[in-house]
This record gives C-alpha cells, structure tokens and sequence, in this order.
C-alpha cells in the first residue's frame, strides 16, 4: 500500500529536520547526530572512563621499553631506561587521563579561547594577549638552548602527547569535545610556557600600587600610606629572626584620613586596564599556600619533615596530576605536575621533599609614556630620543577558524602598553622576563640535599617569586624566597607609576640570591611559611613587596603549633593542615566582646548586642562543621571591614581594603578618626561604638538568614562551602555545596565563593626510607565518567591524606596493588 | 507466524543498523530505513519496522558496552543534567532520535517500493 501524500510530505519533512539537526549545531546545542551517536557521540565516554587493566602501544621516538603501572590511587609510576622516555610517558599518561584539561588551560593560557567556544570567550582571549603573555612565551621558548635538559625534555613530552592525539578515532575523544562539537589540537612545545605563565599571571599578577593610589585619591597620600604599609604591622617573617621566640607587632599610629589627592586620582585611573577591582574583605585571603618543614632535632622519629599545601583555584579535574618517575641510576621522584607542564612541581625523591608558597612580592611596575601620536603611537620617547614601538597583531579566530576580531598590542623595551584615561601606560613584569622554570625544576628533582636544591632553583626559576621550601634525608631543612626582585631606582620603592620617558626610570637588576630571604638550618628547628612578610624590616635588603600582598594570620597560627611541639609527628603534620583555629578570632573577638560591655556601661547597649556578645563568648574560635558560633564572628567582621573603612568608598563601593593586620594595628587606637563614621555627621563614634554597632548588625543579619542561633541554622557546614567547578562550569561535572571546616586566615582557609581552597596536602617523612602521604581535591582521571574522577575527594574533605606508593622498582608494586598496566614500547 | 515475521524483521534491521552506525555512524541510519522500506515488499507498517529495528539495534550497542563495563546509565544521567532533562529522558531522545531517522526514510523508501511495483505492473 502506497503511504497517502501527506504521510509522505510529512515523512520527508522531519527526515530532513532530523538529518539536519544531526549534522549541523542548533542554538547552543551541539550536532545532535555526533552527539547521540552510541558508538562515537557522548555514550562512548562510558567505554573510556575505565583504564583497560593492561595494554601495549607502540610510541615513535621511544628509545627502550616503558612500564607505566597505575596504583590503587590511579597514579601512574613511569619506569623507564632514559629520562626522555620517561617524560615521552609521562606525556602520553597525562594526555590519556586529562586531554581536555591540556587543551583547555593552553587555549586560556594563550588567548585561544575562542577557537574553541567561540566569540563569547573574546574577553577572556584579550587579556593574556594585551599583558604580552603569548609573545613572552614565544620568546622564553626560543631562548632555551635546544641542547639543554629542559628542552630536550619538553620536546620528549610533546611527542607523547601527540602520540597519545594521534592514537585517538573521534569516538575516544573525552566528552567535552563532544559536547562542544570540537577535536582536540595536536600538541606544542610552547604549550608548557604558556601554562607556567598562566601560573606567573595567577601568582604574581597582583600589583599593591593601585591599591594604595586608590586609597590616596580618597583618603591622601600619608593616610593611604598608613593603611597600606610596606611593612606588616605583625611580624612573623619567613626568614626566621636571631631571638624571636613570637611574633613582634610593630603598631604604629595611623594617619587620619585627610583630603581627597587630584594626582593620585589620576594615576588610579592609569591602572584600571591593568587591575581589576578590590578583591573586597579578606577574599584574597583564600589565595594563599601553606608550608612547613620540622628539623630532626624536633620530631619525634628523629627525621625532617616537610608538609605542603598550595591554595589555588579548585577545579574538576583538579590542577595537580599525581605522578611517579624512575629511571634507574638518574631518576626516582614523585609529587604532582600540572597536565601540561612536564616536570614534577611539588614533590619529593629519594634524599629532599620540596612544596612552595607564594612570595607576593611586587614585581609588576608600570611607565608612563610619551608617545609620537596619542591615538595611534608608531614611537615612544626615551632619554629625548624617538624608539619606534613594536608592534604585534593579535588575531582571534572562531571554531571555524573565521577571524573575528583583530587587536594590536604595541611595546616599549619594557613591555606591552596600553591606553587607559588619556595616557599610554607600559608595563614591566618579570613573568614576561625570559627564564627556564623547567630547567629549575628539572634540577630540583635531581636535587640531593637543601643546598643543591634551593641552588638549582635561583639559578633559573624567576618567576613568580616563591618560598621554595626543601628538607633532606640528612635532617636539613631551608628555605629560600626565590625569584627576580627588581631592583628600582630612587628609593626603590614600587609604589608608583615611573616616567617612561627617562631610562633612569627603569629597573637597575635583581637582587643578588644571598640577598634573597632564606634560612637554612634555623636555631629554632623549623621553618614555616604562609604568604607572609618574608623578612623583617630591617633584615630587608630592599623594597620587597607590601602588606596588601601579604597574610599573617595562617603563619602566625603555623608558628604557634610549632613552637609548642617539640616531638611532632607525621600525624600531627597532617592534622595541623586542617587546623580549624583561629588567630584572627583570638585577636577580634575580646575586642568585639569588651566593646559591647563599654556600650552597655555607657547606656545604649541593647538586648541584640547583649545577645551577640554572650553567643561570642561561647565560641571556641575554632571553624568545626558542627560550629554555631562562627558565623556571627565572620559576619561581625565583614560589618566593621564596612564601617571602619567607609572613607575609602566611592559611589557607595569600597574601592580598596586594606589587610586585616592594618585593622587590627587600628583596634589599638580606640579613638582614631578612622573609627568615626562619616554618614552620623555631628556624632563622632569611636572603635567600641564601631565594634558594638558591627557586633548588633552581625547578630540582626545572622538571626535573620539563619533563624535562632541553636536551630542548627547557624552550623558552619551549612555556611561555608567549597564548590568545585569542572573547567567548563558544567554543574553535572562539577562537585558542589561541600561542606569544609576552616575560614578567613585558619590553616585551611575557605573563600565566601568557595573555589578556592587547599589544592595538594602533603606530608614527607624523610627518613632512611621516605615515607609520603597526600590528597587532592579530585582524581587523576579527567572524565567525569570515571570512578577516579572525584575519588580523592572524600578524603580531602575530611582532612585525611592517603600513604603515597613510592617503590624503587615495578617489581616492588604487587599485582594486587596495580590497577592497571600499560606497556609503551617504540613504534616500528 | 506474521507477528513472528514481523519480530524477524525488526531483527534484521536491528542487525543492519548496530552495524551501519559501527562502521559508518548515525547518518547510515536513514539509508538502512529507506534501503529497508524499498525492498521489502510483502511487509507493511515498514516505517514502525525500521523505527523498532534502529532502536533495538542502538539499544544492543549500548547494551553491549554495559556488558563490556561501560556505566551507560551514568552517561545518561550525566549528560541529561547538562541539558537539564533527566537521565532517562536523554536516553529516549537518544533512541527516539534513532527512530525518526530509520522511520522516516522507511516510509519514503516504501513509496519508492510501491512505484517500482506499479511501474513493473503496468509493464507486464
């Protein structure tokens, strides 16, 4: 029977549709045929979210055979005969378990984003590019010699990344190229300069001086001064000081708030393209890293123990990759590498174990330039002489590789400059500066003791500055704040915007590495850092870095454990990383608490401040999931961070905050101007008054967001969560809503955004036999279909770190012990 | 017997489209459904014979990967939250998807079956 007209319009009309929807994207929705495909769309992520439990792949460029045994935990251990093979492996490994994670981070990395999302990434893509991030990477890669280890290294590492590209059908690609109807790039050697600058951007991007110009626009010059100091008001430095058995607080008066400045007005204005906003109330603080390291003559088993903890921005998959390199006579280290970057970060081998912390110091500076034309500059003046300005086109393509948008960057001798408020502004920042990262940390891991360590990493690790932190198996534990410190001209500070059209203007070099802060086998048996001042004042060689840049909170809590331990344990290593105490809380809350009885005897306490006061006396200041009380405390102090600091807002919107250390140097000085709020004109309040109204607002905010203080409401593991998000923002990818202990300034701080936290807790034991233990938020796989996607976070979440497997042979893994085995052998 | 032919020949179809979509993909789906609506002549309903046999034949490849191991039921579940729908629901626009395209080139290749029959009557 022939089927009616109709039935057969009807027919051939959704064929179409149909076809049409499968082969051609529709609104956001990628092809719906590649997509629902049950062989090669999005059902294959299923075939490959399991590592085949053995298999043998042939690698062109391998010159011997290569062992990978996957342990229990997923992490790879890489046995192979020549360091090449090795990093050959570790590239195959890393693009096996995390292809989208390479892509993805190199695209941001080097403003390519929009070839792979298209135009709605073009901001994004813009940024890197106008801070000259992916002609710096072009320009460290051509720098290193091609005969050195690093790059020798880099190359092996490419080809396994490709070889592992090129092994793959479009059916095993991960899932996100499907769902974004995209195909994994083949792989560069530039990607891993990329990367490390995407690392220096993260870490050393943060410039104090607008900060400070911000502040002196509103408040003046010696005001702004005052609230943003060079130095901390409370010392506890890196750089462990001759006789310090606790922290010094240098509390000085601050200046009152004077008239607006015009000039600085001016000059904030300047930075805007360069610096984004006030990061707001201590969020920044959620940025930091935590290291530790405890000498022999104070642990328990008689050996050094070093303990690390990068806070970074969480993600799914995680940053970190847990590796295992050996290669018999020259090679055994193990610790974390980020997908991409071949060489192991943070880790240990067989005599050291290193971690690092932030140094924070100020290594970003910026010119102002005169140029031939002020809409179209070809020159800019120097000492009276025209130089011509170099000029670079960036292009941003779309996925089809369409140009859609064009910018020229242009650059004077010291970097890219750019147009902001009727000026051309340059920039000089060490990240951009040519340096070999990879060939310090490949000489790290071969590294045997504190010395060889922290000297194979000043010789070429620049940037961005960090607290390298070392302990050996023969009981010496150092550290050393290592990077380029620009030395500046005049009184060397880096406070201000120079005169680009003198050379007298430019940097005059770097510090010389024995200037750097360091300590090698302290009096005192340990070494701690945590994103504070790394010297004192007067041990400072020159301008450093300033307060804004640092936290003392979590170094002075660290030192606290430490000084009261004198037989500490791995164990207690790993509970001190999830320590829920507070220094900041000790120091505010019998502030806040006296304040309300000063109102109270001055007549206008109230039965909401009474209330707040008696619930903050019940708090043990610690940020436990089942604590009630903390809330009330960090809601009080984001109300005094508003109230104290109402001079430096602008439009309603605080422009710039100075560090919690500053206000609590303030709380000293019950009557300084600072306290009096500007909008109770005729009525001048002073620090109780502040602290008692900051306290009775927290208590009215908390009451009424979160019910009655014992109602379970007010539980911090119903407050304060860490929300991992997969690199694309994908909710079904992403782990959210995770309760963590911990807040501002504790040891394992959480951010109000929670996207930020503790990024790889480790803890090395350096005895005769080294013994690890460590965690990450995440899993080694980066398919959120596989079982080892998210399988380390349990134990992140509970503050548990897992014994890390560290065999001196592939024999030594047990079959029992290995999940899965993958045999690269040369290709014929 | 005729719903056994029937049940034969969605089989059939089922066969021919798990393989088509392994060796060539999704878009053979339609050729399979037409190829089917124009040969087979003693059958009807051919459009709801290609449209069962493309959803039994996508099923069996998805059945098959769970027997190797693979969690389907996770991608399911997974993907239908990024497209905000829930997990069963994406694994029936999955197969509907399947249906449509098999179904509806059945129906055309019926009509391309029933011509030639014409044709080859009035020729005779």
């Amino acid at each position: 029977m022939t089927p009616k007209p109709l039935v057969l319009a009807l027919s051939a009309v959704v064929l179409a549709g149909t076809v049409y929807a499968g082969a051609r994207s529709v609104g956001p929705l990628p092809p719906l045929g590649s997509l629902l495909d049950p062989v090669a769309g999005v059902w294959s992520a299923a075939r490959n979210a399991v590592l085949p439990h053995s298999m043998t792949v042939g690698i062109s460029g391998l010159s011997g055979a290569v062992e990978v045994r996957y342990d229990a935990r997923g992490v790879p251990h890489i046995f192979a005969t020549t360091e090449e093979d090795a990093y050959r492996a570790l590239g195959y490994v890393v693009a096996r378990d995390r292809l989208f994670q390479l892509d993805i981070q190199t695209r941001a990395a080097s403003g390519r984003l929009t070839e792979l999302v298209g135009a709605r990434a073009l901001a994004l893509d813009q940024s890197p590019r106008q801070l000259g991030m992916p002609r710096a990477a072009e320009q460290k890669l051509a720098a290193i010699d091609v005969s050195s280890a690093s790059r020798k290294i880099l190359d092996a590492y490419s080809d396994g990344v490709n070889a592992y590209i090129d092994s793959l059908a479009p059916a095993d690609y991960p899932i996100e190229y499907k769902l974004l109807n995209a195909r994994p790039e083949r792989w560069h050697a530039i990607n891993a300069i990329h990367l490390l600058n995407r690392m220096g951007w993260t870490l050393a991007s943060e410039d104090p001086d607008h900060m400070l110009a911000r502040a002196a626009a509103l408040v003046g010059d010696k005001a702004a001064q005052s609230v943003f100091p060079v130095h901390t008001p409370i010392e506890e430095p890196i750089q462990p000081e001759p006789g310090w058995t606790a922290p010094h607080y240098r509390f000085e008066q601050i200046a009152a708030p004077g008239p607006p400045d015009s000039s600085a007005a001016e000059l904030s204005a300047l930075y805007q393209r360069f610096q984004g906003d006030d990061p707001g109330a201590e969020s920044h603080a959620a940025f930091a890293s935590n290291n530790w390291a405890v000498a022999p003559s104070r642990t328990k088993n008689g050996y050094a123990l070093l303990a690390g903890d990068p806070h970074l921005e969480l993600t799914l998959p995680s940053i970190w990759y847990e590796v295992h390199l050996v290669v018999p006579g020259k090679l055994d280290v193990y610790g974390v590498t980020i997908p991409g970057a071949p060489a192991v970060i943070i880790g240990f081998n067989r005599d050291i174990s290193w971690t690092f912390t932030n140094t924070g110091a100020d290594v970003m500076d910026f010119y102002r330039e005169t140029v031939d034309d002020a809409v179209n500059p070809k020159q800019y003046k120097l000492d009276g002489q025209w130089r011509p300005l170099i000029t670079r086109l960036e292009q941003y393509h779309d996925q089809s590789g369409r140009l859609i948008h064009t910018d020229t960057v242009r650059y004077t001798h010291r970097g890219p400059m750019t147009y902001a408020n009727g000026h051309w502004v340059s920039m000089r920042w060490t990240v951009l500066e040519p340096s070999n990262e990879l060939q310090a940390l490949y000489d790290a891991t071969h590294a045997r003791n504190t010395h060889e360590f922290e000297d194979a990493i000043s010789r070429n690790f620049l940037a961005p500055a960090q607290n390298m932190l070392v302990a050996d198996r023969g009981g010496s534990i150092a550290i050393r704040s290592t990077g380029h410190f620009p030395i500046r001209s005049g009184d060397g500070s880096g406070q201000e915007i120079r005169d680009g059209s003198l050379s007298s203007s430019d940097w005059r070099g770097f510090w010389p590495v024995d200037k750097y802060p360091q300590s090698f086998d302290p009096k005192q048996g340990f070494l701690a850092s945590a994103n504070q001042e790394p010297e004192a004042p007067e041990s400072e060689f020159g301008y450093l870095g300033t307060d804004h840049g640092y936290e003392v909170w979590r170094a002075l809590r660290i030192n606290e454990l430490l000084r009261g331990n004198s037989q500490v344990t791995p164990e207690d290593m790993i509970r001190y990383q999830t320590d829920p105490s507070s220094v900041r809380a000790d120091m505010f809350v019998p502030y806040f608490i006296a304040a309300a009885q000063t109102e109270s005897d001055r007549g206008r306490g109230s039965p909401a401040l009474s209330s707040a006061a008696a619930l903050l006396k019940q708090w043990d200041r610690k940020y436990t999931l089942d604590n009630q009380r903390a809330v009330l405390f960090e809601t009080a102090m984001q109300q005094l961070a508003d109230r104290t600091w109402d001079e430096l807002s602008e439009n309603g919107r605080r422009v710039a905050t100075p560090s919690t250390a500053v206000l609590a140097e303030l709380l000293r000085q019950p009557t300084n101007v600072w306290w009096d709020n500007r909008s109770t004109p005729g009525v001048v309040e002073d620090r109780d008054d502040i602290l008692a109204q900051s306290l009775t607002a927290a208590y009215e905010v908390v009451l009424k967001k979160y019910g009655a203080p014992n109602g379970g409401g007010w539980r911090w593991d119903r407050i304060r969560f860490a929300n991992i998000y997969h690199l694309l923002h994908i909710p079904a990818f992403s782990a959210l809503d995770i309760p963590v202990p911990g807040g501002v300034g504790t040891l394992t701080p959480s951010s109000g955004s929670g996207h930020f936290g503790p990024s790889w807790r480790m803890v090395v034991e350096m005895g005769p036999e080294v013994h690890g233990w460590g965690t990450f938020p995440g899993g080694e796989s980066g398919n959120p279909l596989s079982p080892r996607y998210k399988d380390h976070l349990p134990f992140w979440e509970q503050g548990k770190l897992q014994p890390l497997i560290f065999p001196h042979t592939s024999a030594e893994l047990s079959s029992t012990a290995t999940s899965a085995t993958l045999k690269l052998v040369p290709a014929r | 017997m005729i719903v056994a032919r029937y049940v034969a020949r969605v089989i059939v179809v089922a066969l021919v489209c798990a393989l088509a979509t392994k060796w060539l993909g999704w878009w053979s789906l339609p050729l399979v459904g037409f190829t089917y609506g124009a040969t087979d002549r003693r059958a009807r309903m051919h459009g709801t014979i290609a449209a069962a046999g493309a959803v039994l034949g996508w099923l069996a490849i998805l059945g098959a990967e769970a027997v190797r191991g693979a969690n389907v039921r996770a991608v399911a579940e997974y993907v239908g939250a990024v497209l905000s729908v829930p997990g069963f629901v994406f694994a029936l626009i999955t197969l509907a998807f399947a249906a449509v395209l098999a179904g509806t080139a059945a129906v055309l290749g019926t009509a391309c079956n029933n011509d030639w029959r014409h044709h080859e009557k009035s020729m005779t």
